[in-house]
């Protein structure tokens, strides 16, 4: 595969948020649109080091983020097009802290995501940090690890490299079904982007429970328009202006729990529209949980059929609220902050 | 990570059939002990060195397997491992790699981090990593020409592969340990894979084996510096004066098993291979009073601070291997002299 086809960066935060990485571009990029590519690890970190440094979430970390591509009408006729956009992160408690390697990965393929994260999850970032370990004991102060971090980010970024291009394998699963806490309407018309969320009903005691299972409804309120637009600004630093990004999948975990955010969308001339289930993994207390299938199903139903919201919020879970808590203004965020976040 | 039985069953051995089969052996071999029934029974299936060298593996080894397994599920294992390395070989020669360090990666990845998982599930905890490297390299070397004697393995890895505690809790390193333990024999699979591809082309198949078989004999891959080791083993045992012409031919031997007539080096891809295995050969030289007195770490850090001139001005240089030779020859060969001259101050 060219290189040139691809999108390929990989990151390195240590313990003390330091960033290093490595991206792949192309020597004719302008200097302007190479230095903002250097600004875009702080910018994908961003809301990991949000997620992962407040302990008032209890160390949630961004595990995987999805993007559907569709192609901008008027530059059909362009072939260097890319299909899939994704980020992997993969986040290691060490005994000094937190260390995150994180990836964002472009490609004209479905790639295999599961295989690609098991190779960044079990093999790069471990060698990473049992490298500097040993480095460290081994040479002491002559131990550059500016030197090492970047010899073991390039080195990362052959095996990710290595493995592009191999279509997207079937894995047997057991399925696991979930239980939707929330639903997040986005809706841009004339690009005016407006957000809101239904929530679970406002019962304290019922908020205070699920507040334990997510990061925050703030946070996941937040997400999928901060990443939404960080990949848009991504593929336009990579000349990649013949595709706009949809938000598809946004994967979280803490030690214990797991959070996806799943998101079907629906354009046409004027306007975009977008639903998302906030989902845990059913347990003992919240039952009735379904398949992911299922949430896709019901948010395709209300954007290809037109259906009411307020109706699949029911019939997902009669404890979710019909009434949207909008989710644009500051304000407004804090407004969800106060009330509906408890932890 | 794989459940134990998952692993098995991916690497499938058939272990009622050869129980069965050591059970023959050990009925034939009544005054044996178990390691001598086991060492014929790994030689008889054409595992492992020969029989000598297999009983010293064994008795070392088993003092390091947990309590409820035998010398026989270690025997087992080797087996197994024989299994893994037909598949990683099958994989090795059809995969196109862009370098070696990438092939290295993969093939650990794919076939040996699960293995490594599998593998410790056998040994004691308090196992040392290099203890655990050696066990990579004996399980996994084709034992074609040469028998290896344990402990020089041991020794090797020894001074390569630290084993690290954190508040008397053993910090998990097992990558840097596969990698220390597999990367020599994947990187001489890899060059038997790839040789032949890009220089050899459409030769007559005998001609190419001949070809193979050279370049394997002399392909090299870190300094080996046999002469430097031998002049400080003997000047430790005997403190005898070395001559001078003894140590530049030492230093000689040690550069040109890497640095070749005719290819481009660019200083910063060897020069901490070089400082690296430098120190490991006048670590190895030295006897355990004078190790006292000289750890592999302070050596290295001798080495380093009298290269470091050196290393600041030429770092970007690319230049043909006798050109690196004769600039790198004056330093170390200093360098080595007031090493020995100061060895016993």
């Amino acid at each position: 595969m060219e290189a040139i086809n691809t999108i390929l960066g990989i990151f390195y935060s240590d313990k003390d948020n330091l960033v290093y990485e490595k991206i792949d571009y192309s020597k004719e990029l302008g200097n302007q649109k190479k230095q903002n590519i250097k600004m875009l690890p702080f910018k994908f970190l961003g809301p990991v080091f949000l997620t992962a440094a407040s302990e008032e979430s209890n160390n949630w970390r961004i595990e995987f983020i999805e993007a559907s591509l569709s192609l901008n009408q008027e530059k059909i006729m362009d072939r260097d097009v890319i299909q899939s956009f994704f980020n992997l992160n993969s986040s290691m408690s060490t005994n000094d802290g937190m260390t995150n390697l994180f990836t964002i990965i472009g490609s004209p393929y479905t790639e295999d995501v599961d295989s690609l994260f098991k190779k960044l999850d079990k093999y790069i970032h471990p060698s990473i940090n049992q490298g500097r370990i040993v480095k460290e004991s081994m040479l002491g102060n002559d131990f550059k690890f500016k030197d090492f971090i970047i010899h073991e980010l390039a080195r990362g970024m052959e095996m990710i490299n290595h493995s592009l291009g191999s279509s997207r394998k079937v894995y047997w699963k057991e399925q696991q079904k979930y239980y939707c806490i929330g639903v997040i309407e986005r809706i841009n018309i004339q690009k005016k982007q407006e957000t809101f969320l239904y929530p679970i009903k406002n019962k304290p005691a019922l908020l205070r429970d699920i507040s334990r299972l997510i990061p925050s409804y703030y946070v996941m309120s937040i997400l999928p328009n901060y990443y939404e637009n960080l990949i848009n600004e991504t593929l336009k630093l990579f000349d990649k202006t013949n595709v706009y990004p949809n938000i598809r999948q946004i994967k979280l975990r803490n030690e214990h729990m797991e959070v996806i955010y799943l998101e079907e969308f629906l354009k046409n001339d004027k306007s975009k529209r977008s639903y998302g289930v906030i989902l845990i993994p059913e347990i003992k207390k919240y039952k009735n949980g379904r398949n992911l299938s299922y949430y896709k199903k019901q948010l395709r139903m209300i954007l290809d059929a037109n259906k009411p919201v307020h109706e699949i919020i029911t019939s997902t879970n009669h404890n979710l609220d019909v009434e949207s808590w909008g989710a644009n203004t500051e304000e407004e965020l804090n407004a969800i902050k106060r009330t509906l976040d408890f932890n | 990570m794989m459940q134990e039985s998952e692993f098995k069953d991916l690497y499938q051995i058939e272990e009622d059939r050869l129980y069965s089969y050591y059970e023959r052996i050990k009925k034939q071999s009544k005054q044996k002990s178990e390691t001598e029934i086991v060492a014929r029974f790994l030689n008889n299936q054409s595992i492992g060195p020969p029989i000598s060298e297999m009983i010293d593996i064994l008795n070392y080894y088993e003092e390091k397997i947990i309590e409820n397994k035998t010398i026989l599920d270690f025997a087992f294992e080797m087996i197994r491992a024989n299994k893994i390395r037909l598949e990683y070989k099958k994989y090795i020669s059809t995969e196109q790699f862009t370098n070696l360090e990438l092939a290295i990666d993969d093939c650990i990845f794919l076939f040996f981090l699960e293995y490594d998982d599998f593998i410790r599930r056998l040994l004691k905890p308090e196992v040392k990593e290099f203890e655990v490297s050696a066990l990579y390299e004996i399980f996994l070397n084709p034992y074609e020409n040469k028998s290896p004697n344990l402990f020089d393995i041991l020794e090797k890895h020894k001074v390569k592969v630290p084993t690290i505690y954190e508040d008397h809790e053993k910090i998990n390193t097992n990558i840097i340990t596969l990698r220390s333990g597999l990367s020599n024999i994947i990187r001489k699979d890899y060059e038997k894979v790839k040789t032949p591809d890009k220089k050899l082309g459409k030769q007559p198949m005998e001609n190419y084996e001949l070809t193979v078989k050279k370049k394997e004999e002399t392909s090299v891959f870190s300094f080996q510096g046999f002469l430097i080791e031998r002049m400080l083993k003997s000047h430790c045992i005997s403190k005898n004066n070395i001559a001078s012409r003894e140590v530049e031919n030492a230093v000689s031997q040690f550069l040109s098993s890497y640095l070749k007539f005719g290819t481009i080096y660019e200083l910063k891809e060897f020069i901490d291979i070089l400082k690296r295995n430098l120190s490991e050969e006048i670590y190895s030289g030295l006897t355990e009073t004078v190790r006292e007195s000289y750890s592999l770490k302070y050596i290295q850090k001798l080495i380093s601070i009298v290269l470091e001139d050196f290393v600041s001005v030429n770092i970007n240089k690319k230049l043909d291997g006798s050109a690196w030779k004769d600039d790198l020859k004056p330093i170390l060969n200093k360098f080595l002299t007031d090493f020995i001259n100061n060895i016993f101050e």
